[in-house]
């Protein structure tokens, strides 16, 4: 007999599940099931009980639940159900946060660098993983592996999943930035075509420059002139690419910030904004999650850090933080929380469990200390 | 859709096969009669017992699922693994699940079977 798991789960969840699931999990892991979006942790609920289940008649095209039989049926004979199965018990599903560091591990084996750009093709493929590698090895939905990848910018090369090395990847934009003030191209249409032979002509790979490309910006529609060749036809390879201006903002303030890890502020922006392509307008919002003010006196100081290089784990988080900092305002905490995931908790339930909220007077802003 | 709410009928104690029929399939048997009352009770005859029951809504719906047969040959090393009722902890070679039905009430029978006495 097949049918023999009974799956307990919420009303939301069933709609969810476009009724196609998948049990992943190696020989040394806890399997899970896996929506096309969703994971959860499995349980097995033995019941002592006799479980018997029966699907709707198919024929009659009567009513949906098989149970509904009466002794006096007007035919004058019995309506039988037939129990396709005796279950011993159901499977409870408890929903389980995505795993996006074990991801990241696994890709960071071997990193996508300088070396590997200049080779034509690689030798070995261990520590290579493709799409399905990874389901299986990560016990991800498929939504939440899509999400994972493009959280950490991953590029699909030869089958197989790569994280490019950071510093590569800066050093690539460097390049298509600096090009672009060369050659006097604006930021917010860029052609393919140029960018990538410009930078193939220093060795990089085409492949590449178009991650970055997409990585730091988006394709945009193609202007009706830049598509259109001479005799009329529509030129396909015309990708045009815009900036986005936050990124380039960004790739100017870590280069500041690789240089010396505590500015004055001030000096800061002034050195960021002279530093930007002209049309670029930097502000400090951008650097949310990313650094830290504090003032000394009658000066403020920002040094760097990073909600990326936080604990995922909210526990582990929240300990991070404060250790940083004992007291927050939620301006402040807001963007290194954010990010949090936890099934089943608002950021407020987190907020409650994890810290201590004070405000001395209805002017003066809240302040979250450790729990 | 494929989806359409199947019945579940729970009792306590065990069904017993008969050890000459323990190889055919379960729906191949005449288990019982099942009747529901006026009063919304239900009464589940097998044998000369009959149980009595009430229908039940469940908290948490629950879905039936049915393993997708594969048709090539499954590499037990390399393939994905499923979770057998039987042995939750072990796991053994599988394919996907698909959802082939919905349960949102039971019929739950848990008082003592009351023996009738054949005419």
């Amino acid at each position: 007999m097949t049918a023999k798991c009974l799956y307990e789960g919420c009303l939301l969840s069933v709609h969810d599940f476009s009724f196609s699931v998948v049990i992943r999990g190696g020989l040394n892991d806890e399997a899970v099931l896996c929506t096309s979006s969703r994971t959860y942790a499995i349980k097995f609920v033995m019941s002592s009980n006799t479980i018997l289940i029966m699907p709707p008649p198919s024929s009659h095209g009567s009513s949906a639940s098989g149970e509904e039989l009466d002794t006096k049926s007007e035919t004058g004979g019995k309506r039988t159900a037939s129990a396709m199965a005796a279950a011993t018990g159901h499977l409870e599903l408890v929903e389980v946060a995505p795993n996006f560091e074990k991801l990241k591990s696994l890709l960071s084996e071997r990193l996508y660098g300088e070396d590997t750009d200049s080779m034509d093709v690689e030798e070995s493929t261990s520590g290579l993983y493709t799409w399905d590698d990874l389901l299986e090895k990560l016990q991800l939905s498929e939504k939440e592996l899509q999400e994972g990848l493009k959280s950490l910018a991953a590029v699909q090369v030869g089958g197989f999943w790569r994280l490019v090395d950071k510093k590569y990847m800066h050093c690539v934009f460097e390049l298509i930035l600096l090009n672009a003030m060369q050659h006097d191209w604006s930021l917010q249409g860029l052609k393919e075509k140029e960018v990538v032979s410009a930078l193939m002509a220093d060795g990089y790979s085409a492949q590449i420059v178009i991650h970055c490309l997409a990585t730091y910006g988006q394709r945009v529609s193609l202007a009706f002139e830049a598509g259109i060749a001479s005799n009329g036809s529509y030129d396909l390879d015309s990708h045009v690419w815009e900036l986005n201006e936050r990124h380039v903002c960004l790739h100017y303030a870590n280069q500041l910030l690789s240089s010396a890890s505590r500015w004055r502020v001030d000096d800061f922006v002034d050195a960021w904004q002279q530093n930007l392509p002209s049309g670029v307008q930097a502000s400090l919002d951008m650097l949310k999650g990313k650094i830290l003010i504090e003032k000394l006196g009658s000066d403020s100081w920002l040094y760097p850090f990073s909600v990326a290089n936080l604990p995922s784990n909210p526990a582990e988080r929240f300990a991070a933080l404060f250790r940083e900092r004992p007291r927050w305002e939620w301006e402040d905490l807001e963007p290194y929380i954010s990010d949090l995931r936890a099934p089943g908790k608002s950021v407020d339930a987190l907020l409650l469990k994890y810290t201590r909220r004070t405000q001395p007077t209805a002017e003066t802003p809240p302040i979250f200390t450790a729990r | 859709s494929e989806c359409r709410e199947w019945a579940l009928l729970e009792l306590q104690g065990v069904l017993e096969i008969q050890p000459s029929a323990q190889h055919l399939p379960l729906n191949a048997f005449s288990i019982g009669s099942l009747c529901r009352s006026q009063q919304e009770k239900y009464y589940f005859t097998i044998g000369y017992h009959e149980l009595e029951g009430k229908k039940v809504s469940l908290k948490k719906p629950m879905l039936v699922l049915q393993k997708v047969l594969r048709e090539d040959p499954i590499d037990v090393e390399s393939s994905p693994v499923v979770l057998s009722t039987q042995y939750p902890t072990q796991v053994q070679k599988t394919s996907e699940l698909k959802a082939i039905g919905i349960i949102r009430h039971k019929i739950l029978f848990k008082t003592r079977p009351k023996a009738l006495i054949s005419k």
